[in-house]
């Protein structure tokens, strides 16, 4: 009798969770332009999305974004994780610190607080801005994610390798990254997700030149609903299940 | 390669943790060739001492030499020292070959030359069929002998081994010990063992240091070691030991007459020119040695196989009797667990003889127990011992 | 070791670097900027001032201030009622089952939030699902406006904040040594007062960070009533957007956001001093 209450509530929340992205997926194949009731199935407005070129310039931007945050973060995270883990310096306590703080601020403090840095050192608003941005918040996750991986290393393993007359680099490129790799992989995932999802820290540093997607998104929503955005989001949450799966599968083989 | 003068040499070194001291004033020198090993219980400071000479640590104060070079303030990947570790920490995934490879691949070496000395490596350990498994494929025991491989490839001047045999089941481990030898046969090159198993430090060393607390109670070969332990924990340490109380009577020179177990016996105490006679240590415990005079507590101790018993008639008296309380058949010898008169218990090793059962003790017999003259080992009183 | 690897200093340089430049130097601008006056057309001129700081004591923004904390209060109250038993039960689930649950949550968790709170529009909406099911059911006769209400404001907070509330408890719950449950029931604790005097206290670290991942968004996701509050939302993360973006006043906007940034260090502070006390009760 108990575990047939505790299913039930953990599946009302799942549910709950759920509804509205499966309405959303399901309208996008309403034939109807406003109305909330079924009129039949369609696939126009994937059709019309695809001819929209302002929304699909939009995308291809995000996703080249979402790309080079992700590697540049994955890249400077790792060197993040490697530096907390193995050498003792003196900006040791500001490292650390700093992860901290991005992972915990609202975007909001980290949006303005990046508005005012480029206004400061005069950096026009567009790529360049977002860029920086990106791989500042997320940063912190590529590290995280990789020092967990470091943490279950045989320390033996670095010794050996020292003891064999590998130099710091060599210990790094021979024997750590190899061995850390698919945390660096989950980060580099979880990095371009997190940068696709963006949209408050996004709408403080973009500038004119260079639309991303949730913005775009974001202008076109508050005037209500619209199928071709139905229709853009459900691929937009395909997208994000895929890499969420592929992050799985990644943390969970090298196990 | 020079190879005169010592090959390794710890001047006056000492490591603290903090303010945890691990070694305390080691020194000592290691010679070319030599096979030494650091014996004693675990948290001694053995493997601290493989680490300082490894370069993963840096001593709190002293020196280390290798080779003659000052190398304390080198890094280990500039040391010609090479490591097998107790868990072998083989690359897991890298191949058996590019493992033994790796160091030599560090050095810049030319890949023809990398292929023959990984080849002729793997062929010394018998691993030469396995080059491209990887480690997770292998058993513990060909895991070893890789991570052997993976160190002895390099060439190094020094081997150092931290208990690398200490995972292995027994079979596998005596075979190990014999591989262990016959290598340092071929190579020729110093070794330095780490291990808190005695037998293992006495069958494959040419000098052992054992050690207790961070100081190096003795260093010395191993029969010396087993024969002639300078003081009780050494003793006990390596091997059984029966241990004596007493009180000296009189002294005459290198012998005396002491108050051992209620009766007088006749002790001899220091060398007496034939190799193997009892003796007191020559060295720091002289001093000690020299003070003993009558009246002095002293501490007699006798090896089990060194004690020699006869059958004592009920009623006999004189010599140190008692009576045996057990048995226990092992196979090539029986021990023998004697009472004394005054309680005390102590253990005597026969060698057990199919052709002469009469000559077997029971249970419950008196027995005077005795020994070769000279056998026993005489020692200063330290007072009370942690055991 | 006197060690002088290139590799060890450019990587510590990089990003000890990076994160000096683009984390640390930004925050001290805003701190600065609070105590700074605001320009035409400079945004910001360096005549020091504390008018910002008082200004926010002032109605007009105190009140939107409270408004939006009462908000995000209860939406965090919500959540933490609605999500905890969640991550209860799906901690107590079988390894398979629990990784299954973990994934469906995670996947909300990772779908960008604007995506799920457009897609309440059509639930809310006069003529959306919420009220068709409400009708269908014969609760109500005629529509409901719910959506560009602070209520829908308020289910839209707890619709994308829920699952940053779950995840965090459920990393606490997992951690329960389950043999701190048996021994208090075998002291003779009941369900009830086993979990007040023993999970709940025990699981508090994981109760503060799913409440700071809550409270904190929800105080400043702006889009969130822009989407489905209309115009009379006005909560603290619009009105510093508007300070910034449109009122240009963004000494005033830094202000307030350093208000937020003190309500986070407070929460991780709390936060910091349950986790210690947690990690004391646990053996060595």
């Amino acid at each position: 009798m108990k575990r047939a209450v505790k299913s039930a509530y953990l599946g009302i929340v799942t549910l709950f969770l759920y509804l509205p992205l499966a309405v959303l997926i399901i309208y996008s194949f309403n034939d109807a332009k406003h109305v909330v009731t079924w009129k039949g199935f369609t696939t126009r407005w994937y059709a019309k999305l695809a001819e929209n070129t302002v929304l699909l310039d939009a995308a291809v931007n995000s996703l080249l974004l979402a790309a080079a945050s992700a590697t540049a973060a994955a890249i400077i995270g790792t060197l993040a994780a490697i530096a907390l883990k193995r050498y003792r310096f003196k900006g040791r306590a500001i490292l650390s610190a700093s992860m901290y703080v991005v992972m915990m601020s609202p975007d909001i403090v980290m949006g303005i607080s990046l508005l005012m840095l480029f206004v400061l050192m005069g950096l026009p608003l567009g790529f360049a801005t977002l860029f920086l941005s990106h791989v500042t918040f997320c940063l912190p996750f590529v590290t995280v994610t990789v020092l967990a991986r470091l943490t279950g290393l045989d320390a033996n393993l670095v010794e050996a390798a020292m003891d064999l007359g590998a130099r710091e680099y060599e210990i790094f490129s021979r024997i750590i990254l190899p061995l850390a790799m698919p945390g660096v992989l989950a980060g580099w995932l979880l990095s371009f997700t997190l940068s696709l999802d963006d949209v408050i820290i996004s709408f403080f540093v973009t500038g004119p030149t260079f639309e991303i997607l949730p913005l775009k998104i974001y202008s076109m929503v508050r005037l209500g609903v619209k199928p071709e955005v139905n229709a853009l989001c459900a691929v937009m949450f395909c997208v994000t299940l895929a890499v969420v799966f592929v992050t799985h599968f990644c943390l969970k083989e090298r196990k | 390669m020079e190879k005169r003068g010592p090959c390794i040499e710890l001047e006056h070194v000492s490591k603290c943790f903090g303010d945890q001291p691990v070694l305390r004033d080691i020194h000592l020198t290691i010679n070319h060739g030599e096979f030494l090993t650091f014996l004693g219980p675990s948290g001694c400071g053995k493997t601290t001492i493989l680490r300082l000479l490894a370069g993963f640590e840096r001593p709190s104060s002293g020196r280390i030499r290798i080779g003659g070079a000052d190398v304390t303030e080198t890094p280990p990947h500039q040391r010609a020292v090479n490591t097998v570790f107790q868990n072998y920490a083989l690359f897991p995934h890298m191949t058996v070959f590019d493992n033994v490879a790796f160091g030599l691949r560090m050095r810049r070496t030319q890949a023809k030359v990398i292929e023959e000395e990984v080849f002729s490596a793997l062929r010394m350990v018998k691993m030469e069929a396995h080059h491209t498994r990887r480690p997770g494929q292998l058993s513990g025991g060909q895991q070893q002998r890789v991570a052997i491989a993976r160190a002895v490839v390099n060439k190094p001047l020094v081997l150092l081994l931290d208990e690398p045999l200490s995972a292995l089941d027994y079979k596998l481990r005596k075979a190990m010990q014999i591989e262990l030898k016959e290598l340092r046969r071929t190579l020729g090159i110093t070794f330095v063992f780490v291990t808190h198993d005695q037998e293992e430090a006495f069958s494959m060393s040419d000098r052992v240091a054992v050690m207790n607390e961070g100081v190096i109670e003795q260093l010395d070969s191993p029969s010396a070691i087993y024969e002639k332990p300078k003081n009780l924990f050494v003793a006990r340490f390596v091997g059984e030991i029966n241990t004596f109380e007493g009180r000296v009577v009189s002294r005459n020179g290198s012998s005396m007459r002491a108050m051992v177990e209620g009766e007088e016996v006749r002790l001899s105490l220091g060398g007496n020119g034939n190799g193997n006679g009892a003796h007191c240590a020559p060295d720091a415990a002289t001093a000690a040695c020299a003070a003993i005079s009558a009246g002095s507590p002293i501490k007699v101790l006798l090896r089990p196989e060194d004690v020699r018993l006869e059958r004592a008639a009920p009623g006999e008296a004189g010599g140190l009797t008692g009576r045996i309380v057990d048995t226990v058949y092992k196979g090539m010898t029986i021990d023998l667990i004697i009472e004394m008169s005054g309680g005390k218990k102590i253990l005597a090793t026969e060698f057990f003889n199919e052709d002469a059962p009469e000559a077997l003790f029971s249970v419950g017999e008196r027995v005077r127990v005795g020994w070769v003259e000279d056998w026993e080992v005489v020692l200063p009183d330290e007072g009370p011992q942690p055991l | 070791m006197k060690d002088r690897s290139l590799f060890k200093t450019l990587a510590v340089t990089l990003t000890v670097g990076w994160l000096a430049v683009f984390v640390i130097v930004p925050n001290l601008l805003t701190l600065a900027a609070g105590f700074l006056t605001r320009g035409e057309p400079e945004f910001v001129l360096p005549i020091p001032t504390l008018k910002n700081y008082v200004r926010l004591l002032d109605p007009a923004f105190f009140e939107i201030f409270l408004d939006s904390v009462r908000l995000a209060l209860c939406t965090t109250l919500l959540c933490l009622l609605v999500g905890y038993p969640f991550a209860y039960i799906l901690a107590r689930l079988s390894p398979a089952r629990r990784r299954l649950g973990l994934l469906l949550v995670i996947i909300p968790f990772w779908t960008n939030s604007l995506i799920r709170t457009y897609a309440l529009i059509a639930i809310l909406n006069v003529n959306g699902l919420l009220n068709a099911a409400l009708a269908g059911l014969g609760l109500i006769s005629e529509p409901v406006e719910i959506l560009y209400t602070n209520t829908a404001v308020f289910i839209g907070f707890t619709y994308t904040l829920l699952p940053f509330m779950i995840l965090p408890l459920y990393a606490s719950i997992e951690k329960l040594d389950h043999r701190l449950i048996e021994a208090a029931r075998d002291l003779g604790a009941g369900s009830f007062q086993t979990f007040f005097r023993v999970s709940l206290p025990l699981t508090l670290p994981g109760i503060i960070a799913g409440s700071m991942l809550v409270f904190l968004p929800a105080l400043s996701m702006f889009y969130v009533p822009d989407i489905l509050g209309g115009a009379k939302s006005l909560l603290v993360g619009n009105f510093i957007r508007n300070q910034f973006l449109v009122a240009r006043d963004w000494p005033f906007g830094a202000a307030a956001s350093v208000l937020l940034t003190v309500i986070m260090g407070l929460m991780l502070y709390g936060y910091w001093v349950c986790q210690k006390r947690v990690r004391k009760a646990e053996p060595a």
